[in-house]
Parts: structure tokens; C-alpha cells; sequence
């Protein structure tokens, strides 16, 4: 329904109270972009695996205090055929949820290139850099696990983004992610405390990611110096 | 937009004096699809103080608990980015806006979706609490950390007009309740009907839209208080540029002194339990208020899921070459180019790696430590590493790393302290550490990395006697000298010697550093010239 202002002050804008915020999933394929994004909006896994030929959208809407929040998600196919939606992903999201699968440690190389790129698109949103299939991480052997959870740290400092370790089958920070998207952007404090020890599934936000972006209303690619 | 249950009866209740002729009880009465006195507020907007206004009924119940503004123009001030600028509202509210992002209107019949919702009180109760923009942290005093407390409420949120049009009728609800709406300021200034609604005060709806319920609870207990009011939350021009990536930009020498890779992800914590099990994982699961039963409405919930879920498929074959802003769409790599600075930063990345796998492979970089040359990880569960003895946790102890520690006392009886025999020994070693430690880095890229020959020579230099007990002491002022002794060499040489070759013989293979595999000598090459430039 639309709003009726009242007629003596026309020129005040209508009330709002919905932000809508874009958020774009990228990763490499099979990584499990699909998978959490169903799985937060709806709460459903399928172990099956659908490829995803462009980019999926969901919306999810939650209320936060007085506002509500519309989750616009999208996720980008990950193989390289679809690249060149990359824009369709990236420009205008508010954040860039970055996706490596926890068992493939190639996959996590590729962030390196998919993050110069979603942020030629798109440098003021705010990235996070999730693992997946942590369900499946812990049967790998500690060494490996303790890599992983090294060099992942260090691509979360390099790019400023928190890093999270999640398992969409086991329910395993999915919800968070999305959280500390909303903590990000609107510098709230989560109670949510982190999970720093090598072998958990690791959600360390804090410091990270918290340095804004230039401006977020304008989504103009300035360019970097 | 609020939709709010509004018993008209009691308005005339304490509080409500203040509200105007016009919206007097009858006329709420009559235009019974008001929902909430809140929609009846006045353009103009008003800072004036108000107490809390608290609205409810035996089912829902609804607070516009706001507090004292009178500081808040004070506190503004404390904020360099608003001081003395006369229009702090304005401010603020250009930031709001640009901050938060693209609020867009929401159809308040959506607020049918929760009524009846018995967990609606409570969660209204505790949103109240907890986040509540319009009371505490927009203008509350009672808070002085509440960064908002200043906060007037936009001038978007500030159109909410009396309207008899306006459908969602919600005349079941009843007021019940009211106190001391102070907000509610006397229309007669304000126009006609007009509820003058406090400006710190968005107008919001607690009610519409809860759609999450197993969430919702979630997320506002999931943060603390807050919108800060932190200078991220300004609007760029008032901020000075922040200089990023300022935080990796370390020289070598800062960063190789340390042997503890650790050090680099210095937020990950060293495993103290157990590994995580498969059937641990229970452990970590989200808790969600109403788990879902996902298995039985699996194929409805998937079904709704399709439905929901579009597809953007691509209208041009993917080998058109594209240019969108400064990035160009290579069809043949598959790739977006440009951007290629954002690249530079995992280059640091990388060389953290190479660092970190330098300390773990006991490269070349530090000769002090690698003279000893048998450290194979700088931070081994067992525990910290210097040169080639390694702590023992357990017992408390330094021990030697490849084992063969000889121990000149074993002979002699234990009444003898061991320190007056240590001393002459460190003595010893120190001009033997440093005369090796000179040959050390060649030695070792030639990839010895335990070079037992020079192990064995420093040995017998110290120990004589051939016994063959593999522990020493080695008092902490000595380690002390060795550490300082350590750093200096460190300072000194630290830009000497690229690690890539050491390094990648034993760990190029797992650890993926392609590119700058080649080149990226001349980042240390650049390092080096730029720290010497700054001495």
C-alpha cells in the first residue's frame, strides 16, 4: 500500500523503514554459494548439487529493532562462463560474502582473483571471507587444518574482512554471516562472541572489515590509487 | 511505517494531554483505522524532550520510550565532525541516509502477518530494550555511551501523516495503556491533527513484518546496544582518509625477526583441545528458537525455494568482450580485468606465507637462530624454538632438537650446581654463534638445513666430553643475550636474502604462491630500498 503524505508538506519524502541491502555471493564452483544462500533464507540443505547458469537471487526479509532489513542475495555461478555477470553480483551489493570451499585449498587461492575483480566493480562494499563444508573439514588431518585456518586468516587481513568457517548442512555459522553483515554495515556490536581456536569453526569479525568503505550511497567505481 | 494498535478510548489517560483538540479520543475513535497515534505525526519536526510513551493492550504492546534531547546538542559537539556546524540535524540525517543505505517503503499490511503472535509482546518488549533507534540510542540520555543519543530522527522518517485513507484497519487493538507521551506535543503549532512526533524518534513499526521469528530474537540479541556512533558512521567527507593497508605494509625485517608465524594471524589461537570431531559439530549448531523441520516440509520448503529463487541467466554468450567502469572483459582468460592493485595485497599475503613457512622450513632469513639450523617449525606444539633447542613444556625445559645433546656433568654428582658450569659455556658459545651464524645463510640455502657437521662442530667446541645426556642449561640472561644478539643480526641482514628459493623447494608444492612467485624479489628489493630511505 502506498503512503499517503499529508498534503500541507508535500516535499517530505514517504517514511522508510525497509533498507534494502544487496548482498553478492562469489566464489568457485561448488563451493556451496547455492547452498548457504538457501540455506539462510530458507533453512533447507540438499546435498545435491545444482549448478547455478547465472546468478540466483533470494530475498530475505528480518526485522531488526524498528527497521527491517531486505537481504537481497545473489549468487553467482562460479564457473567462468559466468564471469562475465560478475557485475550483475557485485555492483551496488552492500557486502561481497567471498566463498572457499574449506576442503579445496585451490579454492581459496582463486579468492585472490575473485576479490581484485568483484572490487574493480565494487569497492565500497563490505567483503567477508566464509569457509565452507566445515562439516567436512574436520575429518581432514590437523596440520591441513591449521593451514588452512592460517592462510585463510591472512587472506581475511589482506582483503579487511571478516573471516567465518561455516557448514551450511550443519547449520554451523550460517545465520552469522549474515549478522555480521548487518554489524558491519550499520556498526553494530554483535554479542555473539568469536571463535579464534584453530580446528573451531572460526568467526573473527572485530577488527575486521570495520573500516568503511568510501561513500556507500554512490556505487561509482573511483578508482583506486 | 508504523501500523500500530491504538485503543482510543485511552488517550485521555495521563499522558496525553498534550495532544491537540483534533485528535482528540473521539476523533481516534472515529477514524478507527488509525492504527497508532504515530500516524498521526505532524510534518514539523520537533526535538523537543519527551519521557517514554508506552502503548499496549492485552495482546501487543508498543513503547515510543524516548528520552531527554537536551544534552544532545552537547554531545554532538563532541565529535569533531559536527562541531559547530549548525545544521547537526541535517547532518545526521544526510549520513543516516547515506549510511544506511536505501530505505524503501514498506507496505504496512504485512503487519497482518503477526498478529496473534503471542511471542509478539515479548519480542516488541525486549526490541524495546535492546535496539530500540527511537529511545536510547537515538536520543537517550540514560546512556550516555549511546553514540545516537543525538540522533533526530530523519526527515524522511519524520512524513508521517494523518490519513484517513490509509487503510489496515486495526481497531481490535486496543490501548490500554499510555504514559506520559510528552512527545506527543500540543498540535496547535504543529497543524491541524498533527501529533508532533519527536525527531529523534523514527516512526517505525515494531509490529509489521516479523516474519523471522526464530530469527528475529536472534538478531537483536545478537547485538549489543549499539549504533555507535563511530566516525565510520559519518559521512566521508568529514573523515579523514583512512589509510589502508597500512596495517600489512611491513618491512622484512619487522616481520622475519619473529619465528613464530603465529605472529601473522595473530587472531587464530593454537588448538588447546581436542580436534574437532564429526560428532562434535552438534556443538556449534545455530540455535534457532523454532528449528524448522526441515526433513518434513523438506520438498514444500524446496518447492518455495524454486519459487522464490530466480535465475538472472546471461543474455550475451560469455566470449563478448565487455567494459564496465575501469574493468574490460577479457573473453579468452575468462577474467575481469584491471584492478590489479587489489592484487598487491595478498603479494603481502604471500610473503607472510613465505615468512611464515621460511620460520616453519628454519630458512635462511635469520641467521642467528638458523646456525643451529634443526629448528623445523618455529611454534611446534611443544613449544617455542631458538636457535636449535626447542622448550619442552612438559617438563619445563629446553631440550635439543636433534637429540644428541651431550651432558658434560653427567659424571659428576648432582650436588654440583649445574649453573656455575653452564656459565662459562654460554660464554663460549656466543663468539661461536656469531662467527657460524655469518656462514649460516649459504650454507643453508644450499638446503642444508641440519647440517650436521656444523652441529657437530659447535658442539664439541662447547662440550668436550663426550657424555651423553641431551639437556643444559641455558639461564634466561643468557637467552636474553641471545635474543638481543639475534634481533641485531636480524636488523641487520634482514633485507639481505630472499627466501623464494628455500622456501619453495620444500613448500612450493602445497603452498599455492603463484605469481609472484618470480618477481616478487623486487617487493623486497622495494622494501628494502624504502626502509633504508626512511633511515
Amino acid at each position: 500500500m502506498s503512503m499517503v503524505s499529508g498534503g500541507d508538506t508535500p516535499l517530505l519524502p514517504h517514511p522508510k523503514n525497509t533498507f534494502t541491502l544487496k548482498i553478492g555471493l562469489i566464489g568457485d564452483a561448488q563451493v556451496g554459494k547455492t547452498s548457504l544462500m538457501v540455506k539462510y533464507v530458507e533453512n533447507v540443505f540438499d546435498e545435491e548439487y545444482t549448478q547455478t547458469l547465472g546468478v540466483n537471487c533470494l530475498s530475505k526479509k528480518i526485522t531488526l529493532g524498528s527497521a527491517d532489513i531486505l537481504f537481497y542475495i545473489m549468487d553467482l555461478g562460479g564457473q567462468r562462463e559466468f564471469i562475465n555477470m560478475l557485475p550483475l553480483a557485485s555492483e551496488g551489493a552492500k557486502a561481497i560474502i567471498f566463498l572457499f570451499d574449506l576442503t579445496r585449498p585451490e579454492t581459496l587461492k582463486s579468492i585472490k582473483e575473485w576479490h581484485r575483480q568483484a572490487t574493480g566493480f565494487n569497492e565500497q562494499a563490505v567483503p567477508l571471507l566464509v569457509g565452507t563444508k566445515y562439516d567436512l573439514f574436520v575429518n581432514l588431518d590437523p596440520e591441513y587444518q591449521a593451514q588452512i585456518s592460517k592462510q585463510s586468516m591472512r587472506y581475511a587481513q589482506a582483503m579487511d574482512a571478516p573471516l567465518i568457517f561455516c557448514s551450511t548442512s550443519h547449520s554451523i555459522n550460517v545465520q552469522k554471516i549474515f549478522k555480521i553483515v548487518i554489524a558491519k554495515l550499520y556498526n553494530l556490536t554483535m554479542r555473539a562472541s568469536e571463535i579464534k581456536q584453530i580446528g573451531d569453526p572460526l568467526l573473527i569479525y572485530k577488527y575486521l572489515g570495520s573500516s568503511r568503505r568510501p561513500a556507500s550511497g554512490s556505487s561509482t567505481s573511483s578508482s583506486a590509487s | 511505517m508504523s501500523i500500530r494498535p491504538v485503543n482510543i478510548d485511552e488517550f485521555t489517560e495521563t499522558s496525553f494531554e498534550d495532544i491537540e483538540a483534533s485528535v482528540s479520543p473521539t476523533n481516534w475513535k472515529k477514524r478507527s483505522q488509525q492504527s497508532s497515534p504515530l500516524r498521526d505525526v505532524a510534518a514539523a519536526p520537533s526535538t523537543a524532550s519527551s519521557e517514554s510513551t508506552t502503548f499496549s493492550n492485552d495482546k501487543k504492546r508498543y513503547s515510543t520510550h524516548t528520552e531527554s534531547d537536551e544534552d544532545g546538542g552537547a554531545f554532538l559537539d563532541d565529535f569533531e565532525e559536527f562541531h559547530g556546524k549548525a545544521s547537526r540535524g541535517e547532518i545526521v540525517k544526510s549520513h543516516f541516509e547515506n549510511v544506511n543505505l536505501e530505505p524503501t517503503f514498506r507496505p504496512s499490511t504485512e503487519a497482518q502477518e503477526s498478529e496473534g503472535d503471542d511471542e509478539l509482546q515479548e519480542l516488541t518488549r525486549r526490541f524495546g530494550n535492546k535496539f530500540d533507534i527511537k529511545s536510547r540510542h537515538l536520543s537517550g540520555a540514560q546512556r550516555p555511551r549511546s553514540a545516537f543519543k543525538t540522533f533526530k530522527q530523519p526527515q524522511s522518517m519524520m512524513d508521517l501523516r494523518e490519513s484517513t485513507t490509509r487503510p489496515s484497519s486495526r481497531s481490535s487493538h486496543e490501548l490500554t495503556n499510555s504514559k506520559s507521551a510528552t512527545n506527543l506535543r500540543s498540535g496547535s503549532r504543529l497543524g491541524p491533527r498533527g501529533i508532533q512526533y519527536k525527531k529523534s524518534v523514527p516512526a517505525l513499526s515494531k509490529y509489521d513484518m516479523i516474519r523471522e521469528e526464530d530469527e528475529q530474537d536472534n538478531y537483536n540479541d545478537e547485538f549489543e546496544d549499539e549504533l555507535k556512533f563511530e566516525k565510520s558512521l559519518l559521512q566521508p567527507q568529514f573523515l579523514p582518509k583512512e589509510d589502508e593497508g597500512s596495517l600489512l605494509d611491513l618491512s622484512p625485517s619487522q616481520y622475519t625477526i619473529t619465528a613464530d608465524d603465529s605472529i601473522l594471524t595473530p587472531q587464530l589461537h593454537k588448538r588447546h583441545r581436542d580436534w574437532v570431531r564429526p560428532s562434535q559439530l552438534e556443538m556449534f549448531r545455530e540455535p534457532l528458537r523454532h528449528e524448522k523441520p526441515a526433513v518434513k516440509h523438506r520438498d514444500s520448503r524446496k518447492l518455495s525455494v524454486s519459487h522464490r529463487l530466480k535465475t538472472i541467466k546471461q543474455e550475451i554468450d560469455h566470449n563478448t568482450p565487455m567494459k564496465k567502469g575501469r574493468m574490460v572483459y577479457n573473453p579468452e582468460t575468462l577474467k575481469w580485468e584491471g584492478n590489479e592493485q587489489a592484487l598487491a595485497k595478498f603479494r603481502d599475503v604471500d610473503s607472510f606465507d613465505k615468512k611464515a613457512l621460511v620460520i616453519q622450513g628454519r630458512p635462511d632469513l635469520q641467521p642467528p637462530r638458523e646456525r643451529s639450523s634443526s629448528t623445523r617449525s618455529g611454534t611446534r606444539k611443544h613449544g617455542k624454538v631458538v636457535g636449535r633447542m626447542m622448550f619442552d613444556q612438559d617438563n619445563l625445559r629446553w631440550i635439543r632438537l636433534d637429540g644428541d645433546e651431550k651432558d658434560p656433568f653427567a659424571e659428576i654428582p648432582d650436588y654440583i650446581p649445574p649453573v656455575s658450569f653452564s656459565e662459562p659455556s654460554l660464554k663460549k658459545k656466543l663468539p661461536t654463534k656469531r662467527s657460524q651464524s655469518q656462514f649460516a645463510p649459504s650454507r643453508d640455502q644450499c638446503g642444508g638445513r641440519y647440517p650436521s657437521s656444523a652441529t657437530t662442530r659447535y658442539h664439541s667446541l662447547n662440550t668436550p666430553s663426550s657424555s651423553s645426556d641431551p639437556t643444559f642449561n641455558i639461564d634466561s640472561k643468557s637467552l636474553e643475550r641471545f635474543y638481543h644478539e639475534e634481533n641485531k643480526w636480524s636488523k641487520k641482514v634482514g633485507g639481505w636474502f630472499i627466501l623464494r628459493d628455500a622456501e619453495a623447494e620444500g613448500y612450493g608444492a602445497d603452498q599455492e604462491l603463484p605469481d609472484p612467485k618470480n618477481n616478487s624479489y623486487m617487493y623486497e628489493i622495494r622494501n628494502m630500498v624504502m626502509s633504508s630511505a626512511r633511515n
